[in-house]
């Protein structure tokens, strides 16, 4: 008896969450008709869906998608493989760690400028957080006193 | 005019060859039985998709079984059609033959 791609169902295995029924059935039917293209045409329309389904998480200061507690039933159904994050990658979708690395190369090879620019805008916005943190404090406090005594007794 | 969710062609030939299968059905039966009535090739991933969105829905309910030998080792996920579901299908089956109704040419080729 022909057995089926190992690679096929690795691939399965990375790409495609939640997939034990599914690669259940891909095996139980690959018995009924063992050939190799009909089972490479479910692997790929298979992660083809997946991917399409289940967008991948960029998400990098998590380690795990679902609080611990909730990992058991999803949905409705068992759920044993919480989904894993990349934490290699960057915060902008479909940027990971290699076409982050590689924008930063390609910035600092032809227009290094463009990191001062970046820069001067990250101080501008520290600068501006701070104003506004110290502005509201300020605000918090005239309000607290308005609270406290009546707007008759201000200045 | 009460708003009302039709469903798509595969996802009322998933429903209705989940009814077919009974309480049995899971995917491989399911794809089977849309395969051997329509004679159209099923993608597993994609049936599995329809499923999980179905399930979203609230039309079909599951359920996951004993894993077997055969299966290597791997569970079945068993699923059925609930009262929603049902009603869904109803509904859909009558929007689809209000659309059908007094076509001159449907009716030509009939007789």
């Amino acid at each position: 008896m022909a057995k089926p791609s190992r690679l096929a169902l690795a691939l399965l295995d990375r790409f495609v969450p939640e997939n034990e029924p599914l690669v259940g059935d891909l095996l139980e039917e690959y018995e009924r008709r063992p050939s190799a293209w009909w089972l490479w045409r479910q692997v790929f329309a298979a992660i083809a869906v997946a991917a399409f389904r289940n967008p991948p998480d960029t998400r990098p200061l998590k380690l795990l998608d679902h609080d611990p507690t909730m990992g058991v039933v999803e949905r409705g159904r068992v759920s044993r493989f919480p989904r894993t994050i990349n934490l290699s990658a960057g915060p902008v979708y479909g940027i990971g760690g290699v076409g982050l690395l590689t924008i930063v190369v390609f910035v600092t090879l032809v227009a290094p400028s463009v990191w001062w620019t970046l820069l001067v805008a990250l101080a501008g916005g520290a600068l501006i957080a701070i104003a506004k943190i110290i502005l509201n404090r300020h605000r918090s406090r005239a309000d607290h006193r308005h609270v406290l005594w009546g707007p008759s007794l201000r200045g | 005019m009460m708003r009302r969710h039709l469903l798509t062609d595969f996802e009322l030939m998933i429903l209705l060859a989940t009814l077919r299968s009974g309480d049995e059905a899971y995917g491989v039966q399911v794809a089977r039985e849309i395969e051997r009535t329509s004679g159209r090739r099923v993608l597993m991933g994609a049936a599995y998709a329809a499923l999980d969105r179905l399930e979203e829905n609230g039309y079909v309910a599951s359920s996951v079984g004993s894993p077997t030998r055969e299966r290597g080792g791997r569970a079945k996920r068993f699923f059925r059609v609930t009262p929603r579901g049902v009603k869904a299908i109803r509904e859909t089956q009558q929007a689809l033959v209000a659309l059908w109704k007094d076509l001159p040419q449907l009716k030509e080729r009939e007789a």
